[in-house]
């Protein structure tokens, strides 16, 4: 059976179950990849009902061997994607982000694989993304291939660095002032959903579901996921003695600048998260 | 060139030192932009803007204000706080995220978490 065609399987769930294959014959494709001992049922699934249905997947897929087309992607901007990616030649190259599934956009983001280093620019409406193989496992270039057009599988395992705690709270600091201040881009609010998807849901969340959310979201919600993310990360002592000492900083800023009104909110939520 | 830093200082205070690279970020800010960055300024001096304070430890004595201009600038204002403005920079992604990581701050831009 195809493996490559079954990790892929794999890797979109909510695509192929229940439409195509049920939980049981899902998990038994899961067992199959992972060498696990499967029960006779299990075996009798896989070589019957499941390698048909992989058979006829197969051959959608030689169809289109060009082109790798991830989840819900609006049909009409297909071939678009499609050109973009045939006008870098010999790359390894993916279309992905909203304008993909969204019905505005600001710039069509193209990923391209290349052997060393990072780098971001923009060439008319294009936002051009220079990563390499290794980045591409990086959790947020998985979320952006979840739904994506590309040249290439790129599926890959997931990989997430655990951030510090500065590195949170400043996360939450912005997320706060950017639905305060109704930030039409909401970056900080989309990375603390992120981290708490992957952390405390464990789930790689799709650049559409995490759009959907980013916007609806509201203050008292990013508070309980900053502290979700927190009670999930860092052990309750750590937390304490980071936080308080954290507190005394804020403290002093409350008395010392003026419209502080988010200060004193932090406030409220260092003490709940360390003392409730 | 003067002027604008000039104008900066006027509202700010002498005490404000901007970044090397200054001139050149701020010479090539469109007509809106420019006008944005400095409404934006004045904004943070009269406390219009919600700033924050560093988590990490050697810098909680500060309190900083952070700016997106357009598609490719990008600006940091830093305060003592009760006390006088004491930087401005203005660049480019790569010198604001450093200042950011170097404050204790997460890097901005969306892909490069």
């Amino acid at each position: 059976m195809n493996k490559i065609l079954l990790k892929r399987i794999i890797c979109e769930k909510d695509l192929f179950v229940p439409s195509i294959f049920t939980v049981k014959q899902f998990e038994a494709i899961k067992k199959y990849l992972s060498k696990i001992n499967m029960s006779n049922s299990e075996k009798k699934s896989l070589y019957t009902s499941i390698a048909k249905k992989v058979k006829a997947l197969e051959f959608l897929y030689d169809e289109k061997k060009d082109f790798f087309i991830r989840g819900n992607v609006i049909s009409s901007r297909i071939d678009e994607a499609k050109r973009i990616i045939s006008s870098f030649k010999n790359e390894k190259v993916f279309v992905g982000g909203s304008f993909l599934f969204s019905d505005t956009y600001n710039d069509i983001d193209v990923f391209i694989i290349r052997n060393k280093g990072y780098k971001e620019e923009f060439k008319d409406n294009l936002h051009i993304i220079y990563l390499t193989e290794k980045k591409l496992s990086d959790a947020i270039f998985q979320s952006v291939a979840k739904v994506s057009v590309s040249n290439f599988n790129n599926s890959r395992s997931v990989t997430l660095k655990k951030p510090f705690l500065y590195e949170l709270m400043s996360l939450y600091h912005e997320s706060y002032i950017q639905i305060k201040e109704h930030d039409k881009k909401r970056e900080a609010v989309r990375d603390l959903v992120f981290f708490h998807e992957y952390f405390v849901n464990k789930n790689v969340i799709s650049p559409e579901q995490l759009k959907k959310i980013v916007f609806e979201l509201e203050i008292f919600e990013i508070d309980k996921y900053f502290i979700d993310v927190c009670n999930c990360l860092f052990s309750k002592k750590y937390l304490y003695v980071e936080v308080l000492n954290y507190l005394k900083s804020l403290s002093n800023a409350i008395n010392s600048e003026s419209n502080v009104s988010h200060l004193v909110h932090y406030k409220t939520v260092y003490e709940g998260l360390i003392h409730g | 060139m003067a002027d604008i830093k000039k104008l900066i200082t006027a509202v700010l205070g002498e005490d404000v030192v901007f970044n090397k690279d200054f001139d050149k970020h701020v010479l090539s800010l469109k007509g809106g932009m420019f006008e944005d960055f400095i409404s934006w300024i004045k904004n943070c001096k009269t406390g219009n803007i919600l700033g924050s304070v560093p988590p990490k430890r050697e810098f909680k004595d500060l309190y900083v204000f952070f700016r997106k201009i357009g598609n490719s600038k990008r600006a940091v204002l830093i305060k003592r706080q009760n006390s006088d403005f004491v930087e401005l920079i203005l660049s480019e992604h790569l010198a604001y995220d450093k200042k950011r990581k170097e404050l204790g701050f997460k890097k901005s831009s969306y892909y490069k978490s």
